[in-house]
Parts: structure tokens; sequence; C-alpha cells
């Protein structure tokens, strides 16, 4: 359903947006569905299907000949791409009796299970980074009786956490090896990480070029790197998406050019930007000039991973980076270095005002705003816009409804 | 230095909970018959007891000392404190007022604390944010729920009380277990520095020995509840899980229990139901209300339902060993703070909750599960479906789901759950 909802945007794409019209988009749609082609045909020759929750890396999962699947992005890539999205399956589930206060990126492939129209052969989640996951794995485990591999992910952030979550990765995929019947391979995981850590560059490099003003890089870039960082990672497709964009912003930010004419006022969505409607950052582009400068799946960076030392200093390098994962980090921190984090990006970036998206699935960034917004009130001057939406189901607020309170917002600050 | 009016004000709710019990005590003594719901009686007696020897600690100046529900209050005694459960002290609010603690919920939501959060910790936050309370620290661990770590943060940034935060691991495991004797331990220095106090282990090994009796007196009475008809009173429950949070490790809260036990056992030796004929068996594997425990009184006189036990009431810890040296004893601690309830539930993917459940059903006979379940908690609202059909298929019982909130009437009304509970039990009967 992805590949041909993808593969018939390409095609419109294509078709009617101007050559150089939304660049990221065009690149990321044909990187993504080249990708979930290779994956569809795999799953045809019959590999092992594996689940994995959206903080397991996918490319983790490169150490087998499988086909990964995550959860999350499937649920909201399918709602940006089809029309209501998801919605007949946050229904089904909701119907069958999961609370309608879970999280929808996950409740969405849990109805599509629940339809049969996954037959994972396991699935991988760790226990992080908050109560949906708890609340929304066991369903798999339980009602459709597929296995279930959990890596304990610690709270806390310390030195002795990293050897701990390091050991449980590998413990986990030792233990997926054994479900699927395949010895997990490090050297193709070595290589599926280098790729990952040449990304690493290539991301830092645009998110610094973003300073710039005008920014340099289109609000859809948001959207597409977040699909990137699941669907092409570990992959030369991510490599080639993300030297692209660099190329592309790098000529731009030598031109001061901005994508959609003019800018006039530069955003920070520290949480997440709406999956059910991708055209929403092109509209406020175009007709608000609002910069979304990045978004939480585009300002967490992790490291890079040591893949030329021993196993244990790569497996450490993993537990470091799913630690630092978004929505990871924040979830469990309490508040303290999110708000130094966004008060600081704030300033660097440069930012006229925040927007921050809250949904009812999510009780720690749903607590954060009101001291969120005092802070950049108290300490940068700029305010902050809160909509109560769910980023992937358009019932809960609407597009028209977002846009209008974003188009009241601007008017206060020009 | 404040004066001891001052001092005292630090706690004003507790002294709106100590009054509200007074009048309740006054109003149950006066007007119930002599024999009438011991367990309220007691509990009440009980609690106020050691809420006025609070009160007295605080005007006396004692640091106020707040803790986490998992946090059991016998591990701050090794301090001269006066040690305040925030969600125990908003839900007994919620159960003793006339509108319970709603005044404080609706202040946190009009601050901005969003409106889906668990009301047993947006009770304390209002009254903080409206100076009732005045912590000078502030003890949690960062389990069961993103409740904790979504409004806990709260009390550091927009009150500056210093919050400790002990890391509570998911994993039930040995390795598990030492890591948090380890952080519970290191948090009771942190704490004691905040507060300018030496923790002193050999008073807290007291408080702990008692409840280790306690806990031997309520497996008794647990297991006495296997009987039929069940010799205890719904209220137990509830009364018990105050006692349970607000006042463990202290000489009241053994001497509740004996006295409890004391009752169940004549009730069970002459085969008697508190509330005249036990009709119906249910096990309420959440909570019960808080908002208005007069549902427990009724489900035991008008309908003949037995509540055996709820969330706070069938998960007992080993006893501690205080005997050998700290480091056991502080693994001991840390096993019972992992084992606690919800805790325990809150991060095992379901397994053992379904399992326990299932076992129990059957061990004290059930004839039905009540599963009340809240939008602030997103594990326990999960597992109803799942639940329900492993009740009804290995063991052919029913299961009734109420969507309410503990704490705050104004969700589901007392007359909703008496008509949703009245039409299931016609089903049973």
């Amino acid at each position: 359903m992805l590949f041909e909802a993808i593969s018939c945007t390409c095609e419109l794409v294509e078709g009617i947006l101007p050559e150089q019209g939304i660049p990221s988009l065009k690149l990321g749609l044909n990187y993504v569905s080249a990708v979930l082609k290779d994956l569809i045909e795999k799953a045809g020759n019959g590999l092992p299907i594996i689940g994995h929750h959206f903080s397991f890396p996918t490319e983790y999962l490169y150490c087998f000949d499988c086909v990964p699947v995550c959860i999350e992005a499937t649920s909201y890539l399918l709602a940006a791409l089809l029309p209501h999205g998801s919605e007949p399956y946050y229904d089904l589930i909701t119907h069958w009796g999961h609370p309608f206060h879970t999280c929808t990126s996950q409740k969405g492939t849990m109805g599509m299970t629940l339809d049969d129209l996954f037959r994972f052969d396991a699935i991988i989640t760790p226990t992080a980074p908050c109560d949906n996951t708890y609340a929304s794995y066991p369903f798999f485990n339980y009602y459709k009786k597929i296995p279930l591999v959990a890596p304990d992910l610690p709270f806390l952030k310390e030195e002795k956490s990293i050897p701990y979550y390091a050991a449980q990765i590998r413990l986990a995929l030792e233990t997926l090896g054994k479900i699927i019947g395949q010895e997990p391979d490090y050297e193709k995981l070595r290589k599926a990480i280098d790729l990952e850590n040449q990304t690493y560059r290539t991301q830092l490099e645009i998110f610094e070029l973003k300073k710039a003003i005008p920014c340099p890089v289109e609000n859809m870039f948001n959207v597409m790197s977040a699909a990137a960082s699941i669907y092409l990672s570990g992959r030369t497709e991510k490599v080639e998406f993300y030297d692209k964009i660099l190329h592309i912003s790098k000529e731009r930010y030598r031109k001061k050019q901005h994508h959609a004419g003019e800018e006039k006022i530069r955003s920070i969505w520290p949480y997440m930007v709406i999956f059910f409607d991708l055209a929403l950052c092109e509209w406020l582009d175009r007709n608000l000039g609002m910069s979304i400068l990045f978004d939480i799946f585009n300002y967490n960076f992790a490291d890079p991973i040591d893949t030329k030392s021993d196993l244990d200093t790569m497996f450490e390098g993993c537990a470091r980076k799913s630690l630092e994962a978004p929505m990871v980090k924040q979830s469990a921190e309490f508040y303290y270095p999110f708000i130094d984090e966004c008060v600081k990006l704030a300033k660097e970036y440069s930012a006229d005002c925040f927007i921050f998206t809250s949904h009812i699935g999510c009780k720690q960034f749903g607590s954060v705003p009101q001291i969120l917004r005092e802070a950049l009130r108290d300490e940068v001057g700029i305010p902050m816009l809160l909509i109560d939406v769910d980023v992937g189901d358009a019932r809960f607020a609407s597009e028209k409804v977002i846009r209008e309170k974003i188009k009241l917002f601007t008017q206060t600050l020009m | 230095m404040l004066s001891s009016i001052n001092q005292e004000n630090r706690v004003i709710p507790l002294k709106m909970l100590s009054e509200a019990l007074s009048t309740t005590d006054q109003l149950v003594k006066g007007i119930l018959p002599e024999n009438g719901i011991p367990a309220l009686r007691i509990g009440v007696e009980k609690v106020n007891s050691v809420l006025k020897r609070y009160i007295e600690k605080a005007r006396e100046g004692l640091p106020i000392v707040g803790y986490h529900f998992a946090i059991p209050p016998e591990y701050i005694s090794c301090f001269d404190c006066v040690p305040i459960c925030l969600e125990g002290t908003g839900y007994y609010l919620a159960t003793m007022l006339l509108h319970g603690v709603e005044k404080y919920y609706d202040m946190m939501g009009n601050w901005g604390h969003p409106f889906h959060t668990c009301t047993a910790q947006k009770g304390a936050m209002g009254m903080s944010l409206d100076n009732l309370f005045q912590f000078d620290g502030i003890i949690i661990p960062t389990a069961p729920c993103d409740n904790t770590c979504a409004s806990y943060p709260f009390f550091k940034y927009s009150k500056k009380f210093p919050l400790i935060i002990a890391d509570m691991p998911f994993r039930k495991d040995e390795k598990s277990y030492k890591y948090y004797a380890e952080q519970i331990k290191n948090c009771l220095f942190q704490l004691g520095k905040v507060i300018g106090q030496e923790p002193d282990f050999e008073k807290m090994k007291e408080h702990l020995e008692l409840e280790n009796q306690v806990q031997k007196i309520r497996m008794e009475i647990f297991e006495l509840t296997k009987a039929i008809p069940s010799p205890i009173s719904n209220i137990y429950n509830a009364v018990s899980a105050g006692t349970f949070i607000l006042i463990s490790g202290t000489p009241e809260n053994l001497s509740f229990y004996n006295e409890m036990l004391k009752i169940v056992k004549k009730r069970y030796k002459s085969k008697k139901h508190h509330g005249g004929e036990e009709k119906i068996r249910s096990i309420w594997p959440y909570m019960v209300t808080y908002f208005d425990m007069s549902l427990c009184e009724w489900l035991d006189r008008e309908l003949g339902m037995s509540i055996l036990f709820d969330i706070f009431n069938y998960n007992f810890a080993e006893p501690i060993n205080t005997k050998s040296d700290l480091d056991t004893m502080f693994y001991d601690m840390a096993k019972k703070g992992m084992g606690w309830p919800m805790v325990k539930q809150s991060t095992d993917f379901y397994y053992p909750f379904i399992e326990d459940c299932l076992s129990m059903a059957k061990e004290f006979k059930a004839d039905c599960f009540i599963f009340t379940q809240s939008i602030g908690c997103k594990q326990f609202g999960s597992i109803p479906k799942i639940l329900r059909d492993a009740l009804m298929e290995e063991l052919g019982i029913p299961m009734l789901l109420i969507e309410f909130d503990v704490g705050d009437a104004r969700v589901t009304s007392l007359k909703t759950m008496k008509e949703k509970i009245s039409m299931f039990a016609q089903t049973l009967l």
C-alpha cells in the first residue's frame, strides 16, 4: 500500500511540479520507493518480516537477511499519503478494545495487523520511550502470537547505562536471530553503521546551514528526513539523499535563497510536524513565509559509532545512539535538558517563535509547554503557539483548524 | 525563624485532611452502630493520629518531605521529618472533602498542565501552586509511568522544590535489585543533604520491622478473603490502600491491621458477611473509587457484591531482612519497591498481570472482575480487552469495564457507576 501510494505521489510530483519544485519531496519519495520495492521483493522471496519500534534503529536489523518494518513509521507515512490516512486502522483497533488515548503511530500498524495485513515473524522494541509502548506492543504478542523481543533501555543516561544497554541490544539481536533462525552477521551490521556514520556528517552540515537567514532548507525536508531516518537507514540511498539535499542547500545558502520566495518567520517545532497533511509544510513556506527550521526528528544527532575497534565498542556506540534518539532522549529526562536545549536552539538559529504540537498520547511532551513557553519568553523573548493535535489523525484537529491557528498566531508576530 | 503557626502552614492540606478525618470520625462514631464499618472507624482514627503527629512535627519546624506513592514511607523514616505522600494526600482529600480536590485539578489545568495526566498527582500539584504545601524536598522513583515524568518536574521548575529521583530499572532481576538498592541509598543521602540531616538507618530498621509485621497480617487477611462469604468489608480495601500509602512504618498501621485481623477472623469463624448476604464475589484488578467511598458500602449492602481486593490489596512484598548488613537490607527494600502496586504491573508488558488475575480468580472463587480505567493510565487502559478474553476463555467469568477517574467525580459520577454495576450484576444473578 505504501509503495503504491508513494509511486503514485512520485508520478504526480514529477508530472505536476516544476523541475526544481520541492526537491526534498521528490528525492525522498524516490529513494523511499526504491527501498520499499527492494523490501517487498525480499518479502516475496520469503525473508523473515521483523517489526521494530522507531527507537530501535533500522540499521541494527541489517545484521540479518530480513525485511525490517518500522511499526510507527508505517502508520504515519500511510497517514501522509492515503486519503483518510491510517484512520480506518485506528478505528479497527479502537473497536477491538484498545484505548483511544494511546499513540496513533502504533495504533495504525496494530489495526493493520489485526486485519491480517501484516504477518510479522518477530517484533523488537526497547522498553522506552513511553507508556504507549508498554500499552500497545503486548497486543502483538498476546493477541497475534508474534514473538516480542524487548531490550531494556534504562532511564538514566550515565556512563554505566551505556554498557548495560549495549549488552541488551546484542542480547536482543541474538534472541531475535534464534527466533528467525539466523545468526546475526556483525560484519554486515558494521557496513550498515558505516553508511549511517557517513550521513551523520552530512546531516550535521545541513543542520548548521539552517542557521543562515533565510533558511536554505525547505519545510518539507523535515518530514522527508524523518522518513529517511527510518526507511533508508543503513543503506546507500540514505547517503545519496542527504548528499543531494546538502548540495541543494549549499547552493541556496550561497545565493541567500529561500525555497519559497521570502522568509518572514523562522519557527522551531520542538515536537512533531503534522504527518496527516504534508501540504501544510509547503503552505507555510509559500503562503506565510514561515520556515520550519526543524522538528524533533531533525535536531537530535548522535555521535558516529566506532566500527573499527572491537564489537563491544561498536555496541556501546549503538547504545549511545539509541539513548540519544528523538523522544527517547526527551521522554525520560524530566524536562531539564529539553528546556535548556530549546532555549539554546532558539538563540543559535535566530528563531522568531516555537510551534508546539501537543497530543493526548504523550504525557511528557504534553506537560512541558507551559514551562517551555515561560522559558522562551523570559530568556529569549519569543512566543510559542500550542496546538492540540494528533499528528497522524486529521479528525482530532483538522488541517483547516491548524492553518487558521498558525495564521492567527503569525499575525501577532509581524 | 518562622512562628509555629507559619511552620504548620507549610502543610495546609494535611491540616485539611486531618480536620476532614476528625469530622468523619465524629460522624461515624455518632451515627453508626458500634460494630458498623469497623474498617472505616479504625482506619480513620489511626490515620488521623499519625497526621496529627506530622502536623505537630511541622509546627516544630521539621523538614517537609514529599514522596511518590511508590517510595514506601518507612524508607524516609531515617529522617526526622514530615513525610507526605503526594498521591495519597490528593486522593484521601478527594474522598473526604465535598467536591474532593476538583478545584486543584482545575487550577493545574488552567495553569497549563494537560488534562490527561493522573489526578493523583494533579491534586497535590494544584495545592502546591496555591502555596498550600511548602516542601523542603521531594523524592520519587522514575516509575511507574509517564505521569511521573510529566508531572513531578513542575515542583522543581515552577516551585523550585528540590527533586530527588531514584532511577528504577524496568527489568526485575537480581542485578536490577542491586542497582535500585544503590539508587535508594544514594537518594536518601542526597535527601539528607538537602534537608541537612544524616540518614539514621538504625531508626529506619525499626520502621521496616514494623512493616514486616504488617505484611504478615495483611497476608493473613488476604488468605481469609478466600472464604465464602468474604469476611472483609469492601471499604477495608479503600482504607487499607490509604494506610498502606500514608502511614506505613508507624505503630498505628500495625495496630490497624491487628484490629482488622481480629474482626476478620471473628467473621470468618461465624461465616458472617459484613453486608448481610454475599451474592457476588468481585475482583477489582485496578482501583476502587476514591471520590466516593460509599460505593463500597452500597455494593456490600445493596447488591451483596464483595470487593475481594483492589490493586493495593493483592501485591505483597517479602519481609525485609534487617538483621544482616545494610546492603542486604537495601536489596530487600529495592525488591519491595519494584514489586509495589502499579510499579510491578506498569512495566511488565502484561504477562504476569494476566497470569496473576487468572490465578487469583480461581483461588478466590471470583464471580467477576470490575476493571476501572482512567485516561491517565495507558498501561492499565490497554489491558482490559485481553484480560476480559482470558477470563472468559479460561474461567468463564465476565468483566465489567468502567471508564472513570478515581479521584474526579466529574468524569463518571457515582450514580452512573452504580447503574453500570447494577446492570452488570443483573447479568450475573
